[in-house]
């Protein structure tokens, strides 16, 4: 039987450490995802991770259940990427897989039917994607971070970020519209660089 | 050129179907007259589409489950290292405790020295500054997470002896069991170092705030002690 994470919650307050690893095998892919997309470096996600879910343990007690188990523990993961960043006074190192060996390649596609070359092109869109995220103002990343690849509302970015509504949209459309002009630029520039390695292969 | 061109922040709501009946229906009507607009909404969703090529790398778990509940008391298995460990640290915080105390209310004597009753010149006890004191806690944090890393080195060191002293079995048998070991002890560690680490900062995060709260008292001190010398001199 799945119980839920209200249930989870309850049975872990009472001193079941077996429902806490139960919530943290729920929850780690995601708060893993939230806090490498933010910091954009693994070991850095680790350690958030480990952080964020031991000062959840350390506060089931305080937590009274006035929000989602899951928003609450968004909430200590977000302000934790939030102290790393300006402890560490760095925006995020982006790390991007190395190798474009044609037989590593081969075996990171994602279904059969993908060729090498869309394969090598998801890659670079991968870093292309990862790099422009890492120039954003760490406000902006935040908002399309929580946006894009959670799904959380307008209104609950605003509730995790502690900012009015009207700000996280604001957020969401800079941060969009950089990202915008930075992903074109780099388009522009491929296709330049096709064209004149074409040219070259008339010669 | 339309107001709605001028607040592309609206735009933000259509794109993610997160906006009421009404201005939906407002936004399609400008969209039908605007180019400009309309290309900024297909911009915006070509964007969203490319972010979804950002896939997360894959990766083990990085939490090192609870066990479940000992039969036996936790400290009959614990290494002698971390129980030293523990001492030391519950010593020298409750001395840094004690510290704090009496410099916190020593600190600032001057109302009190004024206090014409007392007679006693508080100023000869004063304690460190904030900026010593702060000092003072990174020393002594530092000096009990060196002495808590040594005390696990030596654990580690004397466990890998221990396996290398057994009798021998087959050298490739032999060499992965002591790699796998040597793996697991070094987890084990990074994670106590970790959980040792949280501790300390919660205590020094509660010792801050006891600090706190004796400053406030100190505070309060001084002032009942003006205003009764204030009082005193009044009635003079």
């Amino acid at each position: 039987m799945t119980r839920t994470d209200e249930e989870l919650v309850a049975r872990a307050t009472a001193g079941d450490l077996d429902s806490f690893n139960q919530l943290v095998a729920r929850w780690e892919r995601p708060i893993y995802a939230l806090a490498y997309r933010t910091l954009g470096r693994e070991e850095d996600a680790r350690d958030v991770v480990q952080e964020a879910f031991l000062r959840a343990y350390r506060g089931l007690h305080g937590f009274k259940g006035q929000a989602k188990f899951s928003s609450w523990l968004y909430r200590i993961t977000v302000n934790l990427c939030r102290d790393w960043i300006r402890r560490e006074r760095r925006t995020p190192v982006v790390q991007v897989p190395e190798g474009t060996d044609p037989v590593d390649l081969a075996d990171q596609r994602a279904s059969p039917a993908e060729s090498v070359e869309e394969l090598v092109a998801r890659r670079e869109m991968t870093s292309a994607v990862a790099r422009a995220m890492a120039e954003l103002p760490e406000e902006q990343r935040l908002a399309i971070v929580l946006k894009e690849y959670h799904g959380l509302t307008f209104q609950e970015i605003a509730d995790q970020l502690d900012c009015p509504l009207s700000t996280v949209k604001t957020r969401l459309y800079q941060g969009l519209s950089v990202l915008r002009r930075r992903l074109e630029r780099r388009q522009a520039e491929e296709a330049s660089l096709r064209r004149a390695s074409w040219e070259v292969g008339q010669f | 050129m339309p107001a709605m061109c001028d607040e592309r922040e609206r735009l933000i709501g259509y794109v993610y179907e997160e906006c009421g009946a009404r201005e939906r229906g407002e936004i399609e009507r400008h969209l039908e007259a605007c180019g400009t607009c309309r290309e900024e909404i297909a911009a915006l969703r070509r964007v969203r589409q490319d972010l979804l090529a950002w896939q997360v790398p894959d990766h083990g778990s990085v939490w090192r489950p609870f066990a479940p509940v000992r039969m036996t008391p936790w400290w009959r298995e614990a290494p002698a290292w971390s129980l030293a460990a523990a001492a030391t640290l519950v010593f020298l915080l409750g001395a840094a405790g004690g510290l704090v105390t009496n410099t916190a209310v020593a600190r600032e004597p001057v109302s009190i020295v004024a206090f014409p009753s007392t007679g006693v010149d508080l100023r000869a006890v004063e304690g460190p500054t904030p900026a010593e004191r702060a000092a003072i806690d990174a020393a002594r944090l530092s000096d009990m997470e060196r002495r808590i890393i040594n005390l696990m080195r030596q654990e580690l060191h004397q466990r890998v002896q221990l396996t290398s002293a057994r009798p021998p079995a087959p050298a490739g048998a032999e060499d992965a069991a002591l790699a796998k070991q040597v793996t697991e002890l070094a987890g084990e560690s990074e994670w106590q170092m970790k959980l040792i680490r949280t501790l300390l900062s919660d205590l020094l995060n509660q010792k801050a705030t006891i600090d706190a709260q004796i400053q406030s008292l100190a505070n309060r001190v001084d002032a009942i002690a003006m205003a009764q010398q204030a009082g005193g001199g009044g009635g003079r």
